[in-house]
């Protein structure tokens, strides 16, 4: 009000003065902080980026690291398994057959087409292992089923699963991550947890797909699993972070409040409905 | 007194006035000099404009000695509305945010309207201040939020690298600065006046100081370079 009421000639004089420094100080003021929030955020926001690049570094190193494991077993499968049965095989063919009497070739040709058999059956357990049969015929839901119908049938410990909301299916890519992944988590558990019986549930809420293992054995927490993610170490906890990163999911490690046992939460974007 | 000072600096006041004459020259020739690395940006275009008819108005009114007597409040009140055009339309151009853009658009209908109203009804006087007060205080409540804008969305390099960051602060200085003058200006005694006119000159001088950093900022800045539309060999040849 003083300076709205001024009107003589100093007082004018004063009032444009003192306005005019304050407008400067209030503006400067304000880019000056909005210069330095800006920079604060930007390095904030770099040191987060480079941190992500490093996981992702890190990520990478472990898929390939998977991925030459995984080769390197095919190739001795091959060569330690296949190889030795097909050479055995030519044995029993060789040159000298057509010389020998009819009985002992007949043998040689039996035990010869028994081999062959012993190869397709490994060449079929090969691919097998490499994409599931069940999967790819008739998806997730059976291939899960089978995979706990297995593990419990070999009597080692009781395992079942069970699909409550799966009449949309998965994307067959997506479908063949989320198999992937449950199969290492439960590779885990049967190796690490010691724990008497593996539990499977799916569910759909929203626009999100859920899976959840639970098992009585040691187990891991959400701080264990990022401290493992960031480590050196835990080669398939990173497969798998690097495998839901490709479908955008997320995974929760948790003990129950009951401190009974253990539960793995993935949660994924539901597809539109696969036909 | 606060501004003893001052009388006793006459030549510096004149030196002021010299140069704020020229200033706009500067960005002006600046533009014209990397014209073919900063045509693509509209906004500058502008800048260029409202620059141009600067120094045309200075043009006119010195060199043209028998003006009518209503030229001055005529092209005063011109000034003010292309000043605001000009400052609002880098804004409006530089904003993202829709709701903004629209906001920004409401305020300037509403101000051209009231600035009409102003030039018919409003009794005759040196400047228009109150025209002049509405529009500095729009152009840095839009300034700002282009800022905190700025601010939020620049994550990866600075703010202060982005030219519209040079332009709009030469906004506010310039305005922040004249801003109680010309609130003023009615006020004040002929002679009192030429006081003041310094620390309008001082900021003019800064506002084409700024205008020309933006644009040495977007001449620097590299552009992105497009792939070339055909590569040897990385394409399947469908034929």
């Amino acid at each position: 009000m003083f300076f709205l009421q001024a009107t003589n000639q100093s007082g004018v004089s004063s009032v444009l003065f003192i306005g005019t420094m304050g407008m400067l100080v209030l503006t400067v003021g304000l880019v000056m902080f909005i210069i330095f929030h800006q920079r604060k955020v930007s390095r904030y926001q770099r040191t987060l980026q480079k941190m992500e690049e490093e996981q992702q570094k890190i990520l990478l190193t472990a898929s390939i690291k998977l991925q030459e494991e995984e080769r390197q077993r095919l190739a001795a499968d091959l060569h330690d398994d296949a190889g030795p049965l097909l050479a055995t095989a030519r044995l029993y063919l060789n040159e000298n057959l057509v010389n020998q009497d009819k009985a002992t070739q007949l043998q040689s040709i039996f035990q010869a087409r028994q081999i062959i058999d012993d190869t397709i059956q490994l060449v079929r357990n090969i691919s097998h292992s490499l994409m599931p049969p069940t999967l790819k015929n008739f998806g997730l839901e059976s291939a899960v089923n089978d995979l706990f119908q297995k593990i419990s049938g070999s009597g080692t410990m009781n395992a079942s699963s069970r699909f409550h909301d799966y009449r949309e299916r998965l994307k067959p890519e997506k479908e063949l991550v989320v198999f992937r992944i449950v199969q290492e988590l439960v590779n885990n558990i049967l190796k690490h947890s010691s724990s008497s019986f593996i539990h499977l549930t799916q569910n759909v809420h929203g626009d999100k797909f859920y899976l959840r293992i639970h098992h009585d054995g040691r187990g891991l927490v959400q701080a264990d699993f990022d401290k493992l993610n960031k480590s050196n170490i835990g080669l398939g906890l990173k497969n798998i972070s690097s495998r839901l990163r490709v479908v955008q999911g997320s995974i929760y490690f948790e003990k129950d409040i009951s401190q009974t046992y253990y539960k793995v939460t993935i949660e994924l974007p539901k597809d539109e409905p696969y036909q | 007194m606060v501004f003893y000072i001052w009388v006793k600096s006459k030549v510096i006041e004149n030196l002021f006035s010299y140069i704020s004459g020229y200033a706009d020259y500067l960005p002006f020739a600046l533009f014209l000099l990397f014209i073919g690395k900063l045509r693509s940006e509209k906004g500058l275009w502008i800048i260029f404009a409202y620059c141009s008819v600067s120094i045309l108005g200075d043009l006119l009114f010195t060199t043209l000695e028998s003006l009518p007597p209503d030229a001055s409040r005529y092209y005063n009140s011109f000034l003010t509305f292309f000043e605001y055009i000009c400052f609002s339309g880098f804004i409006w151009l530089s904003v993202r945010n829709k709701i903004m853009r629209r906001i920004i658009l409401l305020f300037s209908l509403a101000f051209i309207t009231f600035l009409a109203f102003y030039f018919f009804t409003a009794k005759r006087s040196r400047i228009d201040s109150i025209p002049i007060g509405v529009e500095t205080l729009l152009i840095l409540s839009f300034s700002f939020y282009l800022l905190f804008e700025m601010s939020n969305l620049i994550k990866d390099s600075y703010i202060n690298y982005n030219y519209r960051f040079w332009v709009v602060i030469g906004f506010m200085l310039y305005l922040s600065g004249s801003f109680f003058i010309y609130l003023y200006a009615n006020q004040l005694a002929p002679g009192e006046g030429r006081k003041f006119a310094v620390l309008i000159d001082i900021f003019y001088i800064l506002k084409n100081i700024f205008f020309a950093i933006a644009m040495i900022i977007c001449y620097r800045q590299p552009k992105p370079k497009n792939p070339p539309s055909s590569i040897p060999f990385l394409d399947l040849d469908v034929r």
